[in-house]
This record gives structure tokens, C-alpha cells and sequence, in this order.
């Protein structure tokens, strides 16, 4: 680090700004500092905090072009995560994502993805019209969710599509777990393809040995962190990181001012400021996070018949690395689905999960958790199992690996004309929207893919099984998809 | 110009009349007499008995009427049945929903099929060119007869009115078959007669009372056909679960993007709102 992290110029700006700054504001917001807000919500919200919801202005700097306090508070992020340049996101990392794609894709270009990649992925191909090339994670078939790609299978497909622009990797997937990022960046890097790294869900990464490798300890050329997620931000806050080489700062630049909002909140980038400050100045939050989450781990793992899964699980590929902060619970031996389990936690012991899937159940620990928080959850659980458990497995079913046959990019299949069709009826036809099934979280199909017979025999299969089918409506108990009307 | 003129009555002393520029040909079948004629407003149109049956110029409500109504209450039909409907109009409209895999035509009298080939292209022309269409020259009601349980989705009664042919189609045993022969969610849709002039409304009423008595929904719809008596007509919408309000969906029939001249999502919701005195009518008589 060359810059001195104990600063907080964003923040020292804008609270100055708003109480100490004598000028009277005749500029947006017409709120003007809270004051025509009724009297209830200025007592909830605090009148301080609307006082601080301000414009950008000469003094405070803009996001969209940033030369003054919000270009320190940008530099401060990324000379502590070390990347060339930081930009703050105020529309989530979703943005992050669809500008990662933006920028190393131009229509038709080909993109190497994890087929368990987020929606916003799918959204950056509808936007960019990049073609996507697929690989497949594994699937851990105990817990039925999906883990990272194996290298060799990455070597592969840049070996078969050494003309792509980019691949964009999960650092980690939604449950913690990594690949070999730091091989697949190399192998990539010499094709002078450019690495996008999905770091959404692994905010600290970069700033702790004891955690997976980040796409920014790789030098990965665009890395985008939900600071808002576990970095200790406010919500809809995040980061997005580049590295100069392949990709050139003035096309993210354009790319970002594409779809951001040219009023960026000051409330949401001065909490990425102090978000900032405080991972820099205690880096013995993230110690405590690891030593608290490894004590649940232990402990979950106490509960008979739960299980908590942890370094046994690695396998130096496709499960590289696990963040511990994520508390990954199987609980198919209580003969409930995780579904069930995250709604009775809620319901009967105040307990919210982050998710639960048919296997698993997902509890995150952050940096605001302690050992009387995690009490709560630990107690919540052995009550539960006591109450609740049926002493049976509930089955997981697994979902075959396709591999997709695309015969549209996702931008022509999504601004073609659509109909829906009945599932028997869609078969030889085009999606036109992306069919997602949990567990895994994998999409059956995107925009722009065959649906084959083998594909709608699954998706009978999947129905039976009851489980979670997103983009599949039923219609007088008949299963409808969308499809591309073009070719009937 | 010399005064050819067809004359159909409509009531004892209530006449509609057609000046007929040429007589296409006129022929008496083994079921009934059938003529075709060419009008210069009216188009080419034939009538079986001395009634109109079909013209260029307003076949389209009808066609429209009869099909898109159960088509976009169940965007699931696969097997359609049409009874009669030989100028292949019905056809013709069902065929152009791309989910539907079989069009059973049973038509009494090949006679008005052949003829609607030759001289009324824009009816028929689907019927030789469409291989989901399968024609069968019988008798409507043998046929329903001998078919097996819950095989259509969708039943079209498309039939003349009950004099002559048409008679056995407003039979209750024709439409206990009808009933037996569809799928849970099937549709019956029949030519329900009119509720004007009296010779009309009383085989609406009698029609109405039938399948009343069989569908747990039966419900009239209306619609405009200025060349059949009064210009007032009536379709009976019969289901065993789907009602033609509640479970209409427009926004999926809406995205096959059909171009139609009569039929649309608002005036299928209107369809079914009728007249008082027909609303009486119907109602008495239940």
C-alpha cells in the first residue's frame, strides 16, 4: 500500500459539506436536507441521515466523472486491493458484472462462463450480444449445489475458442467455493484472453491469506466485489476493480457511464469510503470473522445428524478453496428440505438465513456477527434438530449436464418476438428466456439455446420432484415456456 | 341487367334477398340441395336447401367466432373435431395455431366439400394443404359415437340448422357423446341458432337446455353475421371446468400475433354479455 489508509476523504467531504458549509442549496434533491419529509419518517430515518442525502457539486465531486473526493476515496480502494483502478458501483455488483462484459465484449464476441454464473451475466450478454461458450461446474452431488470448473475442462475450451475476449470466473459461488483461479488467469492470459472475475461473494479475499485467492492477488483484468455483501458497506454498494493490459481504462470508463445514474447516492459511496478505511485500518475484523465462523463450523458440526462441510471437501480443482465465512449446512438427514428448514428457523426461532436449497442451508457470517449472535444461531439449530428431526433423508434429485446448442447470442433471442408454449411444444424450439432450476441453481436454458426432448423429459422430471423451476409458468396445471416465435 | 334474385325467408313475412349476378351450379346431393352463387357485393356463396350458409364477404365473424374463442381459453388444444363445417373455414382458422396437432373434419356430405374446394378457395383452401386435417364424409353423430373417451380437446359443431342433415347435432344423445369424448379441459363450442325471429330462438332454447343439463359450464356468446336471419347469432361455449371469462388468456393469445378481422381479447370478454331479452330467453327455459 503507497497511500495513507487511515484517510476518509469522501466521508470527511460530505459530512462537512452538509453541516458545516453555510451555503443554502438551491439544487436538488428538493427534499432539502430531509425538511419536507413528514414528521415520522424524520424521527425514523434520523434528520442527520436525510440531511446527507445530497447532489453531486463542485466540492463533492461526481461519480461519473470523478477528479476530487470521490477519485481519492476510489484511489484509497484500489491501492488497498490492489488493483490500477477502483470504481465506486452504486446499482450492486450486478452493474459490475453487465460492465465487465461490456467492456471486453463487442456483439458476437465469444465469452467462456460457468454455466452457474448470476443472472446479471446473463443480463451482460442481452446487453453486449456477446456470445456465451459454456463450462460446466461440478456438481457436488451430497449437497446439490454447484462448485467451480475444473481447470483442465478450461484449458479445453480456450484450447476450442482461442478467439474468445474473455471468461469470467465465480470467485467463489454462492455457497463459498472456488476454483484454481490463479492457473486459469495464467492459461487464459496467454491467449491474451481477458479474466472477469464474479467476486460478488468474496469481498475479502483480497485482503486476508487465510481466505481464497482473490482475482486481484492474480491479476485478473476486472474484478467486481459486493463490498456491500461481507465488506461492511451499505446496500447496492459495491466495487469494480481493473487492471490495465487487455482491456483499456477509457472503454470502462464509457462502459460504466453507459447505464449508471448520473445521481449517485453519497450516503451509499461515503459508506464504501469508511467500509474501506475500517478493512484497512483492523485487519483483525477478518481474523475474528475466520476464527468466529470456524467456531460455528465446529460446533454445527456437534449437531446430530447436520453436517457442516469444510477442508475434507477440497480437491485441489473443481472445490480449490472454501470461504469460511459461509456456513454451509446439510441437513438432509432431518427429513426436511432446506426450504422448509429456512422457514421454520424463521418463523419459530427469529433466525434469517441467508438461503435453502433441497440438501442445504446457508448462514453468513459478517463482520457485525460475535460469539452472542452466533449463539442465537447455534441454539436455534440444536432446538430445531431436537423438535424437528424426522430421522429420514429427504432425496436430492440430480439435473443431467446438457451441454447447450446455441443457436441465437441471448441479445437476438431476447429482442426476437416470443410466445409461450406448453413444454412438449417447445421442444426443437428457441428459448427466449432463461429456465433456472434449484437445486442446483444452473440454467436448464438461456435465451437463445435449443430446447431439446432430452431437455423437456428433465424438466418433467424436475417438476415431479417439485423442485424450484424459474421461467416456467403454470398455466391450468400445464407447464408454459417462452419461446422465440421465429421458426415455428 | 336482368333480375336474377335469391330470396331466403327469414320469418313468414320477413325476406332477405341477394341480386345474383350468375348461378355457379346447382346440385342435389344424396343429403340436400346445394347451390353457388356469385354476388358483386356479397362474393361467391352457396346455400344448402335455400339457406345461406357461407359468403366471401362476412364468413370471417363467423370462422373468427367459432374458433378463437375456446382457442384462447385453452392455449393447450392438440385434437380438434369439427362437425360439418364442409366449406373448411373452422379448419382454416384452427389450423393456424401452430399446437395443434390433429383436425378431425366429419362432414355428412362430401358434395359441399368438393364444391368449397372448386369454387370457394378462401374457406377451403387449407383443407388439401393442411396435413393435420383429416376429413371424414359420415354422420357427425355415428362418428362421436364410436370414438373413445376424453379424446378431443376441443369439439366445433359447425352444423346447419336442424332441419334435414343437421337435425341429429341438436340431439341429447349427440351431445352426451360430445361430453364423453372430450378431455377434462375440453371445449364444445355449437352453432346456437338465433335468438330473433321464432323459428330460430326456439332451437337456441331447446339447444341451451340440452347441454345445460351436461356441462357444469355452458354459456352463450353472441356475435354479428349480417347474412343470417336477424344478423344476431349464437355460439354455446360447454366445458366441464374452463370458463370462458375467468379462465381467458389474452396475453398468451395475444403473443401469437394472429391477424384477425373480427375476433379480439375485447370483444371475447363482450361476446358473453347479452341482451336481456336473450339473457330471459335462455334463462326460462332452464
Amino acid at each position: 500500500m503507497k497511500l495513507d489508509q487511515t484517510r476518509i476523504p469522501l466521508y470527511h467531504e460530505h459530512i462537512d459539506y452538509v453541516l458545516t458549509d453555510p451555503s443554502v442549496n438551491f439544487d436538488v434533491p428538493g427534499h432539502k436536507h430531509g425538511r419536507s419529509f413528514p414528521d415520522f419518517y424524520k424521527q425514523m430515518m434520523s434528520e442527520q441521515m436525510l440531511a446527507l442525502d445530497i447532489n453531486s457539486s463542485k466540492t463533492m465531486d461526481n461519480l461519473s466523472n470523478p477528479i476530487g473526493v470521490i477519485k481519492e476515496a476510489q484511489e484509497l480502494a484500489a491501492d488497498l486491493f490492489q488493483a490500477d483502478q477502483a470504481y465506486f458501483l452504486v446499482n450492486g455488483s450486478t452493474s459490475g458484472i453487465q460492465n465487465m462484459i461490456l467492456a471486453s465484449c463487442n456483439p458476437n464476441d465469444k465469452i467462456i462462463m460457468p454455466r452457474n454464473m448470476h443472472k446479471s451475466a446473463i443480463n451482460g450478454l442481452v446487453l453486449s450480444g456477446a456470445l456465451p461458450i459454456f463450462i460446466y461446474p461440478e456438481i457436488e452431488s451430497d449437497l446439490g449445489i454447484s462448485m467451480g470448473m475444473s481447470l483442465e475442462n478450461v484449458k479445453k475450451t480456450i484450447d476450442e475458442h482461442q478467439d474468445a475476449k474473455a471468461i469470467m470466473i465465480l470467485n467463489p459461488t454462492y455457497y463459498g467455493y472456488t476454483s484454481n483461479i490463479k492457473e486459469i488467469t495464467e492459461y487464459a492470459h496467454q491467449f491474451g484472453i481477458a479474466v472477469l472475475v464474479d467476486e460478488s461473494h468474496g469481498s475479502l479475499f483480497a485482503l486476508s491469506d487465510k481466505l481464497p485467492l482473490s482475482g486481484l492477488e492474480v491479476h485478473a483484468d476486472m474484478v467486481t466485489i459486493s463490498m456491500h455483501k461481507t465488506g461492511g458497506s451499505l446496500t447496492q454498494s459495491s466495487i469494480l476493480f481493473h487492471n490495465e493490459g487487455l482491456i483499456s481504462a477509457s472503454r470502462v470508463r464509457s462502459v460504466i457511464n453507459l447505464a449508471q445514474t448520473s445521481s449517485a447516492s453519497y450516503l451509499l459511496m461515503s459508506s464504501l469510503d469508511v467500509a474501506r478505511y475500517q478493512l484497512a485500518n483492523h485487519p483483525e475484523m477478518i481474523d475474528d470473522l475466520i476464527s468466529l465462523s470456524d467456531y460455528v463450523r465446529n460446533e454445527v458440526n456437534k449437531i446430530e445428524p447436520l453436517f457442516c462441510p469444510s477442508e475434507e471437501l477440497l480437491n485441489h480443482d473443481t472445490i480449490y478453496d472454501f470461504d469460511q465465512a459461509k456456513i454451509v449446512i446439510d441437513v438432509s438427514n432431518l427429513g426436511y428440505t432446506g426450504f422448509e428448514v429456512v422457514d421454520l428457523l424463521q418463523e419459530e426461532y427469529h433466525t434469517q438465513l441467508e438461503v435453502g436449497e433441497t440438501n442445504v442451508i446457508l448462514a453468513v457470517i459478517g463482520l457485525g456477527d460475535d460469539l452472542k449472535t452466533v449463539e442465537v444461531l447455534l441454539s436455534a439449530l440444536r432446538s430445531f434438530v431436537k423438535r424437528y428431526n424426522k430421522k429420514r433423508k429427504t432425496k436430492y434429485s440430480s439435473v443431467n449436464i446438457h451441454v447447450p446448442i446455441t443457436l441465437r447470442t441471448p441479445r437476438e433471442a431476447f429482442f426476437s418476438k416470443a410466445m409461450m408454449v406448453t413444454l412438449d411444444d417447445a421442444i426443437d424450439k428457441i428459448a427466449s428466456d432463461q429456465i433456472m432450476v434449484y437445486p442446483p441453481g444452473i440454467p436448464l436454458a438461456i435465451p437463445g439455446e435449443l430446447i431439446t426432448k432430452q431437455m423437456v423429459e428433465e424438466f418433467h422430471f424436475l417438476l415431479q420432484m417439485e423442485s424450484q423451476l424459474i421461467g416456467c409458468t403454470m398455466i391450468d396445471e400445464i407447464p408454459y415456456i417462452r419461446i422465440m416465435k421465429e421458426g415455428i | 341487367m336482368s333480375h336474377k334474385i335469391y330470396t331466403e325467408k327469414w320469418a313468414k313475412d320477413v325476406h332477405f334477398s341477394i341480386e345474383y349476378t350468375s348461378h355457379i351450379h346447382h346440385e342435389e346431393s344424396p343429403f340436400q340441395t346445394i347451390d353457388f352463387y356469385q354476388s358483386e357485393t356479397l362474393g361467391t356463396f352457396f346455400t344448402l336447401d335455400g339457406l345461406m350458409m357461407v359468403n366471401q364477404k362476412d364468413e370471417f365473424s363467423y370462422h373468427d367466432m367459432i374458433s378463437h374463442v375456446p382457442m384462447s381459453v385453452n392455449p393447450n388444444i392438440k385434437r380438434v373435431l369439427i362437425i360439418g363445417g364442409g366449406d373448411g373455414g373452422t379448419a382454416r382458422e384452427i389450423s393456424r395455431y401452430p399446437h395443434v396437432n390433429q383436425i378431425d373434419m366429419v362432414e355428412i356430405d362430401e358434395r359441399v366439400v368438393k364444391l368449397s374446394i372448386e369454387y370457394l378457395p378462401q374457406t377451403a383452401s387449407k383443407l388439401e394443404t393442411d396435413e393435420r386435417i383429416h376429413l371424414y364424409f359420415e354422420d357427425g353423430v355415428a362418428f362421436v359415437n364410436q370414438k373413445e373417451d376424453g379424446y378431443y380437446d376441443l369439439v366445433l359443431v359447425d352444423s346447419t340448422d336442424p332441419i334435414g342433415p343437421g337435425e341429429g347435432l341438436f340431439s341429447k344423445q349427440f351431445y352426451d357423446d360430445c361430453f364423453r369424448i372430450l378431455t377434462d379441459d375440453g371445449i364444445l363450442i355449437n352453432q346456437h341458432e338465433s335468438p330473433y325471429f321464432d323459428r330460430d330462438k326456439k332451437e337456441m332454447i331447446r339447444a341451451h337446455k340440452k347441454i345445460k343439463e351436461l356441462f357444469p359450464i355452458a354459456k352463450v356468446y353472441q356475435f354479428h353475421q349480417p347474412t343470417y336471419p336477424s344478423g344476431h347469432w349464437l355460439f354455446g361455449f360447454a366445458s366441464k371446468k374452463l370458463d370462458p371469462i375467468k379462465d381467458h388468456k389474452p396475453d398468451l393469445w395475444e403473443e401469437l400475433d394472429l391477424d384477425t378481422r373480427y375476433y379480439n381479447s375485447d370483444i371475447h370478454k363482450a361476446a358473453f354479455a347479452l341482451p336481456t331479452y336473450v339473457r330471459k330467453a335462455l334463462k326460462n327455459n332452464e
